[in-house]
């Protein structure tokens, strides 16, 4: 059972912070994942969900179709986290990040060794081909709805996500036995 | 349905099998959060140019609900003559929504912690009250039979249609299928309806059928009914011209919305690289030299069908909505005649202003019922008819969006939200008689459910989104009746969650643990801090509470539930599938009876006899280490022990036939879980059919499984058919839209997009295959 977007999504705009919360507990802890996979980190992660999530919540007037809140604040997550990366790139973070990412877990454990190696992959993914990656496979949307999302060309999202995979396909074993 | 690549859905499983691993700390958690956003205020609407009214996913309406605060004085026992007022003329209707309107432009600080807890709300007993018998409804009694024996309708209230994308009256099929068309280039599917004839039923041929083709403007059908000579075809029409949809050039970017974006190019250059597209415009983007040729476009499994592209150019852009796409202004009918089968004449066609249609069909009269949303920040408020008063359009009385007669329209006492009920009732075979529609100001109609003589609407309660308010019709005349609004803890999963029987409604809702917050001047407000438990409320005719159960399955929420007379059952989940049978036969004093544990969930309860109850859930799968598709039998003919009779994985099932393209199956889930009438079952012929989609370490499938069952041995599966798939020019797999089956006598139907295949019912081999 849900408690009905359209109705949550319109208390929200009223300034019900309660029922914006419930909204947001829908979706956070997908949010929360495409950040940490976007950004690389769990601190920046939760910076940048927490950013979009207040963002999201003053600007709520601007979602005309309730039921499309995960998208709507997906997208302003994206754009959260391409700022994030922004200023990192700036101040050259960025690649030391990519040199020592943060293992997830301490036991070397074959299977999350192998993820690990996905994950890291994918933060060497340039920003743009990286964002709209995890939009599909973890956000769930298909490149029509990621072009409306990020305001660009379905076509190009194709693009990126093609030249995504197979970058990342060498790294998938074959045989899926993770 | 579109089938990933194995590259997509590897790396999605991968990841997949991370979540666990990355949740994120307490900071982010919603309680957390909503001590955040204190204090934070809140940006007025940034918007342009001409809004429209619409709807579904991805549409471009800019329809906001507007919600007014108010200290909540809730009358518990409403009388039936204070209750709901009629508006004697538009003016008490505008004055309503303009006091909607002006509240919520006051200050939004005040709301944050100015809300006085909900009245005087309790849980108390109304003293029972005697109450006549009023006709059961018997769910699965047989209706009066035919010397055909055919697949109808799976149906919660025996003599209450409902619609449905196939409808088998005995001697045709009615089918309404997608189809793929390229319209500029690009892939897009439209819809159309096809009758099949079936008087000889092993020899079925293609009679007449109507294409709904994609376009601007049109009409979606969603489902249908046949009434006498008459089809009537549920639906969505469609206009898309007033709002600039994009999509179909490469090139274009629409502008942004100041207030919210960053332009997308200028800052990208900052974070794309140099083979990035978006660098130079007029990249087509062959990918790189890796790339699987025909890379796929991702979609995970419960994504609705993709909405139909329209193949018009972009048009300037008006107004730089948020989201391009459909944009359905409202739901009707198109009434078809169809006593020449080969030939559909178009009757008459309905329209009513809203969504989320749900309708009914009764000895001929159609209950169509919508929600309609005002547009509180529309450019032309000053016309306020136009603003704020729902239209109907008939054909059949040249009616073009006719507002609805002041005397028609009734407000409610609470009017919390600028959201009306839109009620018709059509008499589908008398055409002498007017349709009759009726708007409620303030019920948002969440669910409904009927039976034969009443009509009940759950809605919510502003300010208490954590209870259910249900407003009672009757509908024993043509004109429908309010009765009584009750109000129960809690909400409603669906239908199947309410029922009346011997003039008491009964209803099972899930409610949230809260807690009451007091802000430093005094003022209190309700906070869910998670946590759930479940109920089973009794009301009478009067919508008076005189029964209940609370506190079932702490922790836990309801999946599915199911009435019959004096019982009722209930799955509730979180680990473990408790099946609950409540004894009901003293409605002031429902007792639990009986309680079964098993992993897994059941989301449809049907009856397999009147003893058996057959679930289709989802089950913890250990050995592909996830949940899939479930079926079990459970006996409750002693509802002090409820019995699991048989269980079986789909996959397991699936397996077991060994066919060699379907390996190693990773997930699996069946429409069936969460459509009643998805699922055929014929326990005569020991036919249980329902589809499933699976996904395997090579792509995605639909598949239409046909299973026997037997309370000893459990299930086996008697014949997997398997469903034709299309592609673009992409190389991208869309799955089907239709995967039904049915029967008529001795023939089996399996119906998917275009292909009607068909078989022998008693022992399944295959007769033939039309495509239509």
């Amino acid at each position: 059972m849900e408690l009905h977007y359209d109705t949550l999504i319109g208390h929200a705009q009223n300034g019900d912070t309660d029922a914006f919360a419930q909204a947001y507990s829908m979706v956070y802890e997908d949010l929360y994942r495409y950040a940490f996979y976007s950004l690389g980190s769990k601190a920046d992660a939760e910076d940048a969900v927490q950013d979009a999530a207040i963002e999201a919540f003053k600007c709520i007037k601007n979602l005309k179709n309730p039921q499309a809140f995960r998208a709507w604040i997906y997208a302003i997550l994206v754009r959260t986290c391409k700022k994030r990366i922004k200023e990192r790139i700036k101040s050259r973070e960025l690649q030391n990040q990519q040199q020592s990412a943060p293992f997830l877990t301490d036991d070397f454990d074959d299977r999350l060794l192998e993820a690990d190696r996905l994950r890291n992959a994918i933060l060497l993914l340039p920003a743009a081909e990286r964002l709209v990656l995890l939009l599909a496979v973890k956000g769930g949307y298909n490149s029509t709805e990621i072009g409306k999302m990020l305001k660009i060309p379905a076509g190009s999202v194709r693009s990126r996500l093609s030249r995504s995979y197979g970058k990342l396909k060498d790294l998938i074993k074959e045989d899926n036995q993770l | 349905m579109k089938k990933e690549t194995p590259d997509f859905n590897r790396i999605k499983d991968t990841l997949l099998r991370l979540d666990d691993q990355i949740t994120p700390s307490g900071e982010l958690s919603p309680g957390t959060l909503r001590f955040k956003l204190n204090g934070k205020k809140q940006n007025k609407l940034s918007g342009k140019g001409k809004f429209s009214i619409g709807m579904v996913a991805c549409a471009t309406a800019a329809i906001l609900v507007g919600l007014v605060v108010v200290p909540s004085i809730q009358a518990l026992l409403p009388k039936k003559t204070d209750f709901v007022v009629e508006a004697k003329n538009y003016d008490a209707v505008y004055n309503a929504i303009d006091k909607l309107k002006k509240q919520q432009e006051g200050s939004l600080l005040d709301n944050l912690f100015g809300r006085t807890k909900s009245g005087n709300f309790t849980n108390d007993l109304a003293p029972a009250q005697q109450e006549g018998a009023v006709s059961n409804d018997k769910t699965g009694a047989p209706e009066s039979s035919d010397s055909n024996s055919y697949g109808k309708t799976n149906l919660q209230v025996e003599g209450v249609d409902e619609a449905d994308i196939i409808k088998n009256d005995g001697k045709n099929l009615y089918v309404i299928s997608r189809e793929t068309v390229k319209i500029n280039e690009q892939v897009t599917f439209q819809y159309k309806l096809t009758v099949l004839d079936c008087s000889d039923p092993k020899n079925p041929k293609k009679a007449g059928s109507v294409t709904y083709p994609a376009g601007k403007t049109g009409f979606i059908p969603n489902e249908m009914f046949f009434s006498g000579s008459s089809l009537i075809v549920i639906g969505n029409f469609y206009d898309n011209t007033a709002v600039p949809y994009y999509g179909t050039d490469e090139k274009a970017v629409p502008p942004s919305d100041p207030d919210v974006d960053e332009p997308e190019r200028a800052d990208d250059s900052a974070v794309t690289t140099k083979d990035d597209p978006d660098r130079s415009e007029g990249y087509t983007g062959t990918g790189s030299a890796t790339a699987s040729p025909g890379s796929a476009d991702p979609v995970p499994a419960d994504k609705p069908a993709e909405e139909p592209a329209t193949g018009a150019a972009v048009e300037p852009a008006i107004a730089p909505d948020y989201y391009y796409g459909y944009n359905t202004s409202k739901v009707g009918c198109i009434i078809y005649d169809i006593s020449d089968i080969n030939q559909l004449t178009e009757l008459r066609r309905f329209e009513q202003d809203g969504w989320n249609a749900s309708t009914r069909l009764i000895n001929g009269r159609l209950y169509f019922i919508s929600t309609y949303y005002v547009n509180l920040y529309a450019k032309d408020t000053e016309d306020r008819l136009e603003a704020y008063i729902p239209k109907v359009s008939d054909t059949k009385t040249g009616a073009e969006d006719l507002p609805i007669p002041a005397g028609n329209i009734s407000i409610m006492p609470e009017v919390s939200s600028s959201t009306y009920l839109v009620l018709s009732v059509l008499d589908i075979n008398d055409s002498s008689r007017d349709i009759y529609t009726k708007a409620i100001l303030g019920v948002d109609a969440t669910n409904i459910y009927c039976a034969k003589e009443n009509l009940y609407i759950t809605k919510s309660v502003y300010n208490d989104y954590y209870k259910t308010g249900i407003v009672k019709f009757s509908i024993k005349d043509f004109i429908p009746e309010f009765v009584a609004e009750g109000k129960v803890d809690g909400q409603v999963l669906n239908q199947f969650s309410m029922d009346e029987y011997n003039g008491n409604f009964r209803i099972a809702t899930t409610s949230y643990t809260t807690e009451t917050f007091t802000s430093k001047d005094g003022n209190t407000t309700s906070v869910s801090v998670g946590g759930t438990t479940n109920n089973v409320y009794i009301l009478n005719g009067n919508m008076e509470l005189i029964g209940k159960l609370e506190g079932l399955a702490p922790t836990e929420r309801i999946y599915s539930a199911r009435f019959k007379e004096n019982m009722a059952y209930l799955v509730t989940y979180r680990q473990t599938d408790p099946l609950f049978a409540i004894d009901l036969t003293d409605p002031t004093a429902p007792k639990l009876m009986g309680e079964l544990k098993i992993p897994g969930f059941s989301e449809q309860m049907h009856f397999y006899d009147d003893t058996t109850l057959l679930g289709v859930g989802q089950g913890e799968d250990e050995t592909r280490g996830r949940t899939n598709v479930k079926l079990s039998l459970f006996d409750v003919s002693d509802p002090k022990q409820p019995v699991e009779l048989a269980t079986a994985f789909g996959a397991d099932l699936i397996e077991a036939a060994g066919l060699t393209d379907i390996s190693g199956i990773n997930y699996t889930y069946s429409t069936a879980q969460y459509s009643f009438k998805a699922l055929l079952l014929n326990t005569e012929k020991n036919i249980i059919g329902l589809d499933v989609t699976i996904y395997d370490s090579n792509g995605t499938y639909n598949y239409y499984l046909i299973v026997g069952a037997d309370k000893t041995n459990g299930f086996t599966l008697r014949k997997l058919l398997k469903t034709e798939q299309t592609t673009d020019t992409y190389g991208y797999y869309y799955g089907v839209m239709l995967n039904r089956g049915t029967y008529i006598n001795d023939t089996l139907y399996h119906i998917t997009d275009g292909v009607l295949s068909y078989y022998d019912i008693n022992n399944l081999s295959q007769i033939g295959k039309l495509e239509f």
